[in-house]
Order: C-alpha cells, then sequence, then structure tokens
C-alpha cells in the first residue's frame, strides 16, 4: 500500500490539467450557445428590420409632409385650436359638472346596491310565498310579507332609473359644450388615421420611437436562453395545409420557413431591395394575402420546389440560374447544390413549372409565358407522339398521313426528305434522325443512306392510291396568291423562303407555323393531289387539322398553280445514292439476328430478294425509329410508340438519368439533363474532350440515341423543360386547385381544343390570338397601299371577327347549325370560315366554352316576342332609319348605301343569329365589347326633352325617353320584325367584282382636294 | 504530380494493396527467428525509433494535405462520416508505434538483464483509485467531452435523402465498423461472410485467454517472448480487420468497385466479374463434361479439399512445423487454435483464389444455401 502522501502522478499537475481542461470545456460550452444563438437567417432579420424602419420612417415623413399641405387638415388643426380655447372659458362649469357626476355616481352606486339586496330578499319571499300557497306549509303570513316588500322594491328601482337619468342629463351638458372640440377631433382622426397607424408600426419595430419600458422589453425579449418566449427575431414559418412531402415511407407536412430570410416577400414596398429583402415580383398575383395563391395558404416551395424547412442558404437548396449565379454563391454563401434533396428549388427561368401541377387544364397559363410556350411547342413538336403524356392522350399523330404517300409525291423527294427534312424547308417540325453526333462518321453515312431508301421503299410499296377529283381547270397564278393571302391560309401557314434571323418564338408565332411553310411545292408534290388536297383534305387524311375551305375548282387551281410554281433547285439537284446489298443485308441481320441465329440469318437472307430485303429492313427500321409514332404508315396501326412516358418525369430521381462521361460538363441537375436532350438528343451516346470535340461511344447502329434533333432555339427549349419539370405525381389536393365547376371544366377543355385546332390562328379572344392580322395588313397593303395596311382598324375589319363576349352574344343552336354549314355573315370579308368536320359534341364543347366562359350555361331561352303594331317596333323603324343602320347593314336583299368598304351582317340573320340581351350591351357601348369595331353606338333621343322628341322622332319613340334599355330594345323588335333574303353572296360577290371596295387611298384624296 | 497520383491509384487495387502488405508484413511484426534477422538486416526495427513515428506522422500528414487538393480525394475523405476513419490510420499508426517502441526497449532492458520500464518494487507497485485513476479519468473525460463538441459543431453529419426502397444508394456501405465484414461479402457466401464468421470471431476473441494461458511477460510491453501470438493477432487486426475498413471507406465506389483515392467516382465503370465454382473447373474444364446431377458427386472434389484443409492439415502441422506449440498447448486447445486460425487464414486464401482463377465457391451447393 503507497503512502497517503505518496502518488504515483504530481497532484499539482493534475490540478493544473483538471483546472485548465475544465476552463476549455467552459469556453466550449460558451461556443455551443454562441453557435446555437448565431444563426444566419438572424443577420438577414436585422438587416430587414433596418430596411423596414427606414421605408416607415420615410412613408411617415411623406404623409406628414403631405397633411401639412392639405388645406383641409390645416383648417382642422386651427379650429380644434379655437375650439379648445372657447373650452377654457367655460372651464368652471366643466369642473362643476365633473364634481356633479362623481357626486351622482356615489348616489347611484348606493341606490343600486339598495335595490339589489332587496331584489335578493323579496326572490326568497316569493318562493316562500308560492310554497304556502300549495299547502307544503311555510309562513302563514308570506303573502303579505311578499307584498310589502314589493312596494320597497319598486321605489329602489325608481331611484336607481331617476339617478341614470340624472347622470345622462348632466353628462348631455358636457357633450353639448364639448361638441365642437369632438367634432374636430373626429373629422382630424380620418384625415390622419394613415398617419398613426405608420406611427403605431414604427413603435413595433423601431427602438426610437419607443417608450423606455418597451425599448427595455426589446433588447430582453432577443437575449440569449429567454429569447424562447416571444423573440422579435424568430424562424417564422407556414404550414401548407394539405400539402405534404414525399418522404417514401410517409408524407410530411409541408413547413416553409422561407420567409424567415426572405422577410420582405409579402410587404409591398420592397421591390427594389436586395435579395432576399424583396417583394414578389407578382404580389397582387401570387403572394399577396388577397391574391389567388396567398402565402399561408400555399406557402413557398408548392411551387418554387427546393426544402422548405431549411433555415441556410444551402440546406434550403437554392439553385442559380447560370454559372456565374453559382460561382457568386459559392463565394459569398458558400453555396453548393444539395444532393441529398431530391427536388431543389427551380432556377429562375424554370420557375413556372410549379404552375403547371394545379392547372394542368389551361392553355395558354395566364402569367406563365414561358410555360404556355413550352405547352404549345411540346404539341406542336408532337412530343406527346412518342413520349405519352395523358393531357395529349386523345390527339390524332401530329404529322400527316402516308397511307396514299405514292400519290403525294415521288421516291426521291421521300429520300432527300427523311434524310435532311430542313434541307428543303428550313422551318419544319420535321426532325433529324440523321446527320446527328452519333450517326455521322463515314461509315454511319453509308450505312444510314441505306436506312433510309429502306424505308422510303417500305412506305411506297405500302402506299395505297388516293381517289382524286379530276380538275383540269388551267389555274392562274396570280389569282393564286392573291387567293392565299386573302382566304384566310396564313392564320395557319406562313410562306417563308428564307429563315428569320429574329425569329422570337411565342405561342402566337408558332400560331402560324400550324401548318407547314408553304415552300417549294413545286419541288415535291403532284398538282392532281394537291386540288384533292384543297379542295378536300379530309378526304386524304380523316385526321388532318387542315379544314375545308369550300374552294371552287377555279379557286383550288390558281392555288395549286401559285404554290407549285415555287420550286427548290438545290434541293432537287441533290442525289440520291443507289441501293447497296451487302449494306441492306447487314441492316436486315440486325434485326433478324435478335430473333435467329447466325445461320438462320444467313439462310433468310439468301431466299430474299434485293426489293424484299428493302422491304424488310424499311419497316422494321420505321418501327425502329419509331416514324410510326407521327405518321399514319401501313402495318403500324395500333402499335405503342417508342419514347419513354413524360407523365412524371419531372419527379423522376436523378440517378434515373444517365449522365454518361458528361459529368464535368453538364452540371448535375435534372433540367440541364433534360435540356441536353432535347438541345441535343445524342449527347450521351458522346464522350465530350477537353477541346470541345467530342468521340461517340461503342455502339452497335441499333443502340444508339434515336430521339431526333428539333432545330429548337433556345427558349423554345427552356420552354420545354420548364414543361418537363412540371409533370410532378405531387399529389394536390381538390382544396388547393381550381375549383373544378362544369363551367371550370369546359373553359379548359374548349381552351386545349381551341389551341389545338388553331382557332386563334384567326380569331381573337379577349386581346389574344389573332396570328393572322399582319397577312390581313400585306394583303391590305396589296389592295389598298401602304397607309390602309397601318390603319389599324381597317386591319382589325379584314380579319376574322373578335369572339369576345361569343356566348353571350350568339344562339347556341344557331351557332350549331352554322359551323356546320357555314354561310355568309360579314359581306366584305375575303376570310373565310372554313368547315371542320367536328362533331357534333365537339361542336357543342366549343359553344359551351364560349358560354361558360361568359357565365351562362347551355340553355333553351324563350324566343323574344314582339308584334309589329307595338309602339316599340314602330319606335324601332324610326331610330333606326335616324341612326342609318343601312349605311352598313343589309336589309335583305338592299344594299347599303355606303361602299363595300365598311359593309356589315345581313340584319335580317339577326333574329336568328344574336341573343337580345347581349344586343343591349352592344348598343350601349360597342367599343367595350369589341374594342377597336367600327360598329358606333346607336344615337337615340333618351335624354332629350320629351317635347323635342315628340316633334323630331315621333310619339312612339318618345314613350320610352328616359329608359336607355327599353329605347335600344326598339332595335331589337325591328330588327326581329325585318323580313327578307338570308344569302347575299351573290349580291356581295357582284358588287366586289364591278365596283371594288372603295378603299381611300391618299392619291386618291389629293385628287379629289384639287377637284373641289 | 499526375504520375503520382497514378501511380497511388494502382497500387490502392486490392492485389497489389493486399500482396504487398502480407509480404512485408512479417518482416515488420515477425513471428520466428528467420524473420527476425531480416528484419534487423533490413533495418526495420528501427520502425519502432521516435525519428521513424515523426517522419512517418509527418509524411502521412502530408500525404493528406497534397490529396485534399484533389476534388475526388477531398470528397471522399472529407465526407464527415468518413473522417473518423483518415483519423484511425493516424491514432491505430500512432498507438502501434508507441506499444511496439516500449516493447523494444523492454526487450533490450530484458536483455541486458535489467527490470522492464513499467516494473515498481513493492510497494510502489499498486497506485490509488483515489487520485491516481480516477483524477486521470475525470480528466480525459471533459477533454474528450469538450473535443466531441468542437468537432460536433465544426463538421456537422449531413442528413442524407429520405430512404427509398426503390433507390438503394449506391455504393451502399455499412456503418464503418462492419466494412470489413463487408469486404468479405466480395468473397464469401453472405451466410458466411455474415453469420458464420462474424460469430467465430467473437467465439476466438472470448477464446483467446483459454488457448493462451501463458502468464509470462504480462503486465508490461514486450515483443520478442510473444513474437509469434503478437504477430498472428496483428496479422488479424490491421490486415484483416482495419484494413479491410480502409479499403471499404475510402476505395470501395459505386457497384462496389475499387476506386484509387484520386480516381473519380463513375459509376459507368465496369470490372469483369464472371466466376465460376470448383465444380465447373473440374467437371467442365479438365474433364470436358457436363456437372453431375447428384450434389455429392457434383461437390465431392470441393468437400474434400476442404475436409483435407480442417481435417489433415492440423495433424500435419502438428507434426511438422507446429511441434513445439502442439506440445505446449495440448491437443484440444492446439485443435482449437488451428481450426480457428485456418479459417481465418481462408480470407486471404480466398481473395487469391478469386484474383488467379475467378473462383466462386469451394463448396457450391446452392440448393441448399450452402456456398463455401
Amino acid at each position: 500500500m503507497a503512502d497517503n502522501q505518496e502518488r504515483h502522478y504530481n497532484i499539482l499537475k493534475l490540478n493544473r490539467a483538471f483546472a485548465i481542461s475544465s476552463l476549455v470545456f467552459f469556453a466550449v460550452w460558451i461556443l455551443v450557445f454562441v453557435y446555437d444563438f448565431q444563426r444566419p437567417w438572424k443577420k438577414y432579420q436585422i438587416e430587414f428590420r433596418k430596411l423596414e424602419i427606414e421605408k416607415i420612417r420615410q412613408d411617415l415623413y411623406a404623409e406628414s409632409a403631405a397633411l401639412e399641405k392639405n388645406s383641409n387638415y390645416n383648417q382642422l388643426v386651427e379650429e380644434l385650436s379655437a375650439a379648445e380655447k372657447k373650452l377654457t372659458v367655460r372651464q368652471n362649469e366643466l369642473d362643476e359638472i365633473v364634481q356633479q357626476l362623481e357626486i351622482l355616481d356615489a348616489e347611484l352606486y348606493k341606490n343600486n346596491q339598495l335595490y339589489q339586496f332587496a331584489k335578493a330578499d323579496l326572490d326568497v319571499l316569493k318562493y316562500e310565498y308560492e310554497k304556502s300557497q300549495f299547502g307544503h306549509g311555510g309562513s302563514e303570513n308570506a303573502g303579505e310579507e311578499y307584498g310589502g316588500l314589493n312596494i320597497h322594491v319598486n321605489k329602489y328601482y325608481l331611484d336607481v332609473q331617476e339617478t341614470e337619468s340624472r347622470i345622462e342629463t348632466v353628462k348631455s351638458q358636457e357633450r353639448k359644450i364639448r361638441k365642437y372640440i369632438d367634432e374636430a377631433k373626429n373629422s382630424l382622426t380620418t384625415l390622419t388615421r394613415e398617419n398613426s397607424l405608420l406611427k403605431r408600426r414604427l413603435t413595433k419595430v423601431d427602438p426610437e420611437a419607443m417608450s423606455f419600458a418597451n425599448k427595455i422589453g426589446n433588447i430582453v425579449r432577443d437575449l440569449p436562453v429567454i429569447d424562447f418566449i416571444d423573440p422579435y427575431y424568430e424562424v417564422k414559418q407556414v404550414v401548407v395545409k394539405g400539402l405534404e412531402e414525399d418522404l417514401i415511407y410517409m408524407g410530411m407536412p409541408k413547413v416553409d420557413r422561407c420567409m424567415t430570410c426572405h422577410v420582405g416577400i409579402d410587404k409591398a414596398g420592397f421591390e427594389d431591395a436586395p435579395q432576399p429583402y424583396k417583394t414578389h415580383p407578382k404580389l397582387d398575383f401570387i403572394v399577396g394575402p388577397s391574391s389567388a395563391h396567398p402565402l399561408s395558404e400555399f406557402g413557398c416551395t408548392s411551387c418554387h420546389a427546393g426544402r422548405g424547412r431549411g433555415t441556410r442558404f444551402y440546406t434550403t437548396a437554392h439553385s442559380p440560374n447560370d454559372q456565374e449565379t453559382a460561382h457568386r454563391w459559392e463565394k459569398e454563401l458558400g453555396w453548393e447544390p444539395m444532393h441529398y434533396w431530391e427536388n431543389p428549388m427551380l432556377p429562375k427561368r424554370y420557375t413556372e413549372a410549379g404552375c403547371y401541377k394545379c392547372h394542368s387544364g389551361n392553355m395558354p397559363l395566364k402569367e406563365a409565358e414561358t410555360l404556355s410556350l413550352g405547352l404549345s411547342v411540346f404539341e406542336k413538336a408532337g412530343c406527346y407522339a412518342c413520349h405519352q403524356v395523358d393531357r395529349w392522350n386523345d390527339l390524332p399523330k401530329p404529322g400527316p398521313s402516308l397511307y396514299h404517300l405514292a400519290s403525294k409525291t415521288n421516291k426521291d423527294w421521300t429520300y432527300k426528305w427523311i434524310f435532311e427534312p430542313r434541307s428543303f424547308r428550313h422551318n419544319t417540325w420535321m426532325p433529324h434522325f440523321f446527320k446527328k453526333g452519333n450517326n455521322s462518321d463515314p461509315e454511319d453515312l453509308k450505312r444510314t443512306e441505306q436506312e433510309v431508301l429502306a424505308m422510303t421503299e417500305y412506305l411506297f410499296s405500302t402506299a395505297t392510291p388516293y381517289k382524286t377529283a379530276n380538275v383540269d381547270y388551267a389555274g392562274d397564278q396570280e389569282k393564286g396568291r392573291v387567293l392565299v393571302n386573302s382566304l384566310g391560309c396564313k392564320g395557319c401557314h406562313q410562306i417563308q423562303p428564307e429563315p428569320d434571323s429574329e425569329y422570337d418564338p411565342s405561342v402566337d408565332a408558332i400560331r402560324t407555323e400550324q401548318g407547314p411553310n408553304l415552300i417549294s411545292l413545286g419541288s415535291k408534290v403532284n398538282r392532281q393531289w394537291l386540288l384533292g388536297w384543297l379542295k378536300n383534305p379530309y378526304s386524304y387524311h380523316p385526321d388532318t387539322k387542315m379544314p375545308n375551305l369550300r374552294l371552287s375548282d377555279q379557286e383550288a387551281a390558281d392555288i395549286a398553280a401559285y404554290l407549285l410554281a415555287d420550286k427548290n433547285k438545290t434541293f432537287d439537284q441533290l442525289a440520291v445514292p443507289s441501293v447497296n446489298e451487302s449494306i441492306v443485308d447487314r441492316i436486315s441481320a440486325d434485326f433478324l439476328s435478335q430473333l435467329l441465329r447466325q445461320d438462320q440469318v444467313a439462310r433468310r437472307l439468301e431466299d430474299m430478294e434485293i426489293s424484299e430485303k428493302l422491304n424488310y429492313a424499311g419497316e422494321k427500321l420505321i418501327g425502329n425509329y419509331g416514324c410510326y409514332s407521327c405518321h399514319n404508315i401501313a402495318g403500324f396501326e395500333g402499335k405503342k410508340p417508342i419514347g419513354t412516358s413524360l407523365n412524371v418525369e419531372g419527379s423522376k430521381l436523378i440517378s434515373k438519368l444517365d449522365f454518361a462521361f458528361w459529368h464535368d460538363e453538364i452540371p448535375h441537375t435534372k433540367w440541364d439533363w433534360f435540356y441536353a436532350k432535347v438541345d441535343k438528343p445524342e449527347t450521351f451516346d458522346l464522350i465530350p474532350n477537353d477541346d470541345g470535340t467530342y468521340a461517340v461511344k461503342e455502339l452497335p447502329s441499333l443502340d444508339k440515341s434515336r430521339m431526333p434533333h428539333y432545330g429548337l432555339t433556345d427558349k423554345e427549349i427552356d420552354a420545354l423543360v420548364t414543361l418537363i419539370m412540371g409533370l410532378v405525381k405531387d399529389e394536390i389536393p381538390e382544396s388547393k386547385l381550381p375549383e373544378k365547376t362544369p363551367a371550370y371544366l369546359a373553359v379548359t377543355k374548349g381552351e386545349r381544343f381551341i389551341h389545338t385546332n388553331n382557332c386563334l390562328g384567326c380569331h381573337k379572344i379577349d386581346g389574344e390570338g389573332g396570328a393572322i392580322w399582319t397577312a390581313t395588313a400585306a394583303w391590305l397593303g396589296e389592295v389598298a397601299g401602304s397607309e390602309n395596311s397601318e390603319d389599324i382598324s381597317l386591319v382589325q375589319s379584314f380579319s376574322p371577327p373578335l369572339l369576345n363576349t361569343e356566348g353571350r352574344k350568339v344562339q347556341p343552336d344557331w351557332l350549331l347549325d352554322w359551323f356546320q354549314n357555314v354561310s355568309m355573315i360579314r359581306p366584305h370579308l375575303q376570310v373565310r370560315m372554313p368547315s371542320y368536320d367536328f362533331t357534333h359534341q365537339e361542336w357543342n364543347g366549343v359553344i359551351d366554352y364560349f358560354q361558360s366562359k361568359d357565365g351562362l350555361s347551355l340553355t333553351y331561352e324563350n324566343p323574344h316576342s314582339f308584334s309589329q303594331a307595338s309602339n316599340s317596333y314602330l319606335a324601332g323603324q324610326k331610330v333606326q332609319e335616324e341612326g342609318a343602320c343601312i349605311n352598313c347593314h343589309f336589309y335583305g336583299a338592299m344594299k347599303p348605301r355606303q361602299d363595300a368598304l365598311t359593309w356589315a351582317p345581313n340584319l335580317v340573320l339577326t333574329k336568328e343569329r344574336l341573343r337580345p340581351d347581349w344586343l343591349i350591351e352592344w348598343f350601349n357601348n360597342p367599343q367595350s365589347v369589341m374594342p377597336g369595331t367600327k360598329m358606333p353606338a346607336p344615337y337615340i333621343p333618351v335624354d332629350e326633352p320629351i317635347n323635342d322628341v315628340i316633334e323630331y322622332w315621333g310619339t312612339e319613340v318618345a314613350t320610352f325617353v328616359g329608359d336607355t334599355t327599353a329605347m335600344l330594345y326598339t332595335l331589337v323588335d325591328w330588327m326581329w320584325g325585318l323580313e327578307g333574303v338570308e344569302d347575299v353572296s351573290a349580291i356581295v360577290k357582284a358588287h366586289i367584282e364591278s365596283q371594288g371596295y372603295g378603299f381611300i387611298t391618299e392619291d386618291e384624296d389629293e385628287w379629289e382636294d384639287e377637284e373641289w | 504530380m499526375d504520375s503520382f497520383k497514378e501511380i497511388v491509384n494502382y497500387i490502392s487495387n486490392p492485389t497489389i494493396l493486399f500482396t504487398t502488405v502480407v509480404l512485408v508484413f512479417p518482416f515488420i511484426f515477425p513471428p520466428s527467428d528467420w524473420f527476425e534477422k531480416w528484419h534487423r538486416r533490413l533495418g526495420l526495427h528501427h520502425l519502432w525509433g521516435t525519428k521513424f513515428i515523426v517522419i512517418a506522422m509527418l509524411g502521412m500528414v502530408a500525404f493528406f494535405m497534397y490529396g485534399l487538393g484533389d476534388y475526388n480525394f477531398q470528397k471522399i475523405v472529407l465526407k464527415p462520416d468518413n473522417v473518423p476513419i483518415s483519423g484511425l490510420i493516424f491514432l491505430v499508426a500512432f498507438f502501434t508505434w508507441l506499444a511496439m517502441n516500449q516493447a523494444y526497449k523492454n526487450d533490450e532492458r530484458l536483455n541486458a538483464g535489467e527490470k522492464p520500464n513499467e516494473y515498481f518494487e513493492a510497494p510502489n507497485d499498486k497506485v490509488l483509485v483515489w487520485p491516481d485513476l480516477v483524477y486521470v479519468e475525470l480528466i480525459s473525460l471533459i477533454i474528450a467531452s469538450a473535443f466531441l463538441l468542437v468537432w460536433s459543431i465544426g463538421l456537422p453529419a449531413p442528413i442524407e435523402e429520405p430512404a427509398n426502397p426503390t433507390e438503394s444508394p449506391n455504393p451502399a456501405k455499412a456503418p464503418w465498423y462492419f466494412l470489413g465484414l463487408q469486404e468479405m461479402l466480395v468473397y464469401f457466401d453472405p451466410w458466411m461472410a455474415g453469420v458464420v464468421i462474424p460469430s467465430l470471431i467473437l467465439v476466438g476473441l472470448m477464446a483467446i485467454p483459454y488457448i493462451d494461458r501463458n502468464p509470462e511477460n504480462s503486465g508490461f510491453f514486450s515483443y520478442n517472448r510473444r513474437r509469434l501470438a503478437i504477430s498472428v493477432f496483428m496479422f488479424g487486426w490491421l490486415v484483416l480487420w482495419l484494413m479491410l475498413i480502409i479499403v471499404g471507406t475510402f476505395l470501395r465506389g459505386p457497384n462496389w468497385n475499387i476506386f484509387g483515392p484520386f480516381e473519380y467516382w463513375d459509376i459507368h465503370k465496369l470490372e469483369a466479374l464472371t466466376n465460376i465454382n470448383v465444380s465447373e473447373i473440374i467437371y467442365i474444364k479438365w474433364l470436358n463434361k457436363g456437372l453431375p446431377d447428384s450434389i455429392i458427386i457434383r461437390e465431392i472434389w470441393g468437400i474434400s479439399i476442404l475436409l483435407g484443409y480442417f481435417l489433415i492439415l492440423p495433424p500435419l502441422l502438428a507434426k511438422t512445423f507446429l511441434k513445439d506449440m502442439y506440445a505446449r498447448l495440448g491437443s484440444v486447445r492446439y485443435s482449437v487454435f488451428i481450426v480457428l486460425i485456418l479459417i481465418a487464414i481462408t480470407l486471404p486464401i480466398k481473395m487469391y483464389l478469386r484474383w488467379m482463377f475467378n473462383l466462386k465457391y469451394i463448396i457450391a451447393i446452392p440448393e441448399y444455401f450452402f456456398n463455401f
């Protein structure tokens, strides 16, 4: 046993070590608190508080300055001080009143108490008395006692009331004395309400404006440890009800803490503040409390994605919009991509992807230009044909039918077209499958040439003949040109020989690309086919979007002559290679060996003729490249599309996207992968080199990426990526979605139908659409000179009509009938409403759309009743006479008085066509219904002295003076009584042929001036 | 400098790394006189001198500092989960050195007829619980707590993505202390690597005090008099356990492929992994015929090999190389000892069989879930 004094270690040293380590531990413990206290978001809130104080001070300053300048305010202040002065004179009276009130109050209290006590006793006696009445015992003289006390109680009660009325009198005396001063004060308060509101806000945030006690509280509430009670600086959050983060095994309520740093996001006035303090740029539309998507209900990450629970820049999974921002963030904020969150925030350029998950039914989406463009491009480019997305399940194939290809064009053209479509038509939507990065080395080119030959062979050998009407008119090119420019072809087609270097893709621009760019048709189609197609497109391809324009044989021949005159010589001179049997063998063998052994393949090939081989290879290649996804091709009916379904592509895990060798060149995000894939689909078949060139991976021909090149602009690709990022599997509760009323469903369905069929290529609805207007202007320029083509109201009047308020405007049964049997309405129009082969359900959908949009529902209405003997009818006759409707409108066969330039619909049609209610709305203010219309509001003497009206307008009209609606209804009655010819097309044709439109040109004006 | 990285990447390949370590190991921890002779002749005893540890530590620090300049190295070493393993490398190196340094010093003293360094004359051969033990422990506790706090603040552990049954992380790694076992899964059937061998490791550790009952040299560090015991233990501990953990932590990447510390973890990297069983080698490769239907006949070769390994080898060794040991331990303790050792040695044996002959299993009876 060791001596007590002798220890193994030096105890002094141990003590020292203990002391030092304890101090170190203490320091670390403090560090823990400091670390816990110093949250990065705090400095943002502190900074924002400064901004907010500054802002309120400025507002207050401005408000006070405005007040001081306000004469009303100054006058009130003066009145107040005058009133106060008056009051000092009567101070004695007031003092006396105060004294009296004191005494009276005491008296009231005393009396009230006496009354209460007595009343309690009375209640007891009442019970005793009632009990004795029923013979259950109790005092005999209870009745007497009760009666006696009752008198007392009543007396006390009267005393109380008397005192109360005396108090009231005294108080009213006081009020009388104070009357002026109170009034002045009240008016001042209303005037300074904004001011005091600001002041109150300031006392909440600005220590300088606080009382001393609040100043202390302001410091104490944010001290460490006790800052859990009611701190000023705190993590702010929104729990988004109904939305959950998908954690695979469970859903976790969505909690967004973004506003902890983005403190000003829902406060107007910080639009120019630096981030993270900025106000949301669309406060009225999104974050604002009265907007459609208030912050408290929708949070932030529901649209923007990201990790809402994070309170640090990095843990919230911010995504930079470009590499420059990324570098800046890395340097200033220590940012790096957050790998552990599958839904990082959408970068700014793809933010609109968030709209799609709730608004997938609309087209276009309001306030979401990029996403709308994405939807438009996706549909136009036919992405849905290979990549299934539910929204487009019911659409026909996007490309033309190839069932009767041999009747339309020849093999050489087909070969050259498939091989390189843009060498024929620079802006075609038919994509490039060949000459891509992964199939362009000399060997590949040799093979792909033979592939295209084989496919061409298959298409022609399976094509069935197309029976065309034999039209043998000689066409006139020049007439054809005018027809193409004026009939409305350009609502859907362009004629654009050279690429437009300033092309800016937009939903509207794509509307003029609904049909192909009509160049070089002379190199492509044969005349007989074109005539048949023009006369009736449905006879060639029942699913085509090209409608029937009801062309006469002569018109068709003229248009064909014009279109066929244009040829592409360079394209015509391109050589078509000859069939190389050994390569065709190899292609066929590639497919055959998927099923057969090598020796069987060799035997099969030996037994096949070259044409059989071509056909076999062609069929297999068409299946391989998925040509049938976009085109009707014999032998491929009912086949599934070849692309991956994109229904939930935006929710795909990033690990399922193969970046191949591009880990340094392409940022590791879903959107960058999608961008690369759309921009250059074969990217991931390539191996990048440091010098920017690339090599191709070792891949058998059939394993190469087949997705073709569309030649899209950056803007279009970004729009497509926005859409793809919006195709997510998030479950959205009904409460967050737009309410699915029948009207909403009808409108969204109609919007899509109208988009798909390009109605807005010609028509404008509520300011949207009207792509054809530029073509109308060009045509006007040609027939009437440039000054007319620059007159926008004239352009509007010669373009297809606006369809604003269409639902309220027309009678639904008439509209359905008219859609199916189009006839002339606007006599001056050259542009023609085509005949579509929509089913009557589809037409009903359109009508339902118009009606629902205008707040009506498809209902039967009583016909408008009127009598030709009524005052109203007779008054209407007078009003139309004075209003000179005949200047522009046909009255049956009666031609308008003015030139054809201003002609308007035959009023005989009105009773069948329009709704009386709408007509009243229309007469009231044509410009507000159809901005830019040339229809003037009819003049009616509704405000004139009755005697003048009787004198000038007659007694019938005078009956309606003072009642605008009734007065306007006289016109309706008159029109309902108007009889005559409905179809004036022959008259119109004859007139325009003989007299023209009567355009007023500058030259004529000058000439007329001289004459005058 | 890139060539240096390439060299490091190259020697990180387990075939080279493991072979080198196995070859060098007995010269560093010599189990017998012959190795001891070469140990001295090659000057390897200087490894345990003070000068060497300074150089080694500085060298390792320099290597890490250099490596951190490389993106791939940085990514794997600075991953918060892996930082303790980097620490482990330094700590194990230091404490191994410390123990060996003291052992060699004691060996010298004993050889010179002196008492070992740790020897104290009675009554000073005992210390007081308070303050000599508890006080020191308390101070250590405080320092360790402070260190852990600083560490957890300075290097917060990341919360990873939500667990997803359809999306296993690639590579999917066990906790660091199980990475040695996971490494064995490459060479053994999961049943063996996951259940049988770990159980035997525990049994073996428990058996040590019953096998080695030699009370000599306890209470102080010494190498010379327990060469074989220390060498065998160190091989199991440093090579078969810690090295596999380090390989599993730093060198195993996506698809459980080996990546050098400076190599990009390319998910597309491929290794040819077509492996065959002993029965296939014998019947198909050598005898040119199909596998027999009967499991017994099919696996008779593998079974014979294993029986030979576990039943014939121990008596042979007892008669030859391990004659002394057999005499010292007696038959029961010898049997237990030799079976445990032989099982431990199957790991390197199977590694080499895999690398050289693409051998999958010696006995493969998947019908009854028995593969070895």
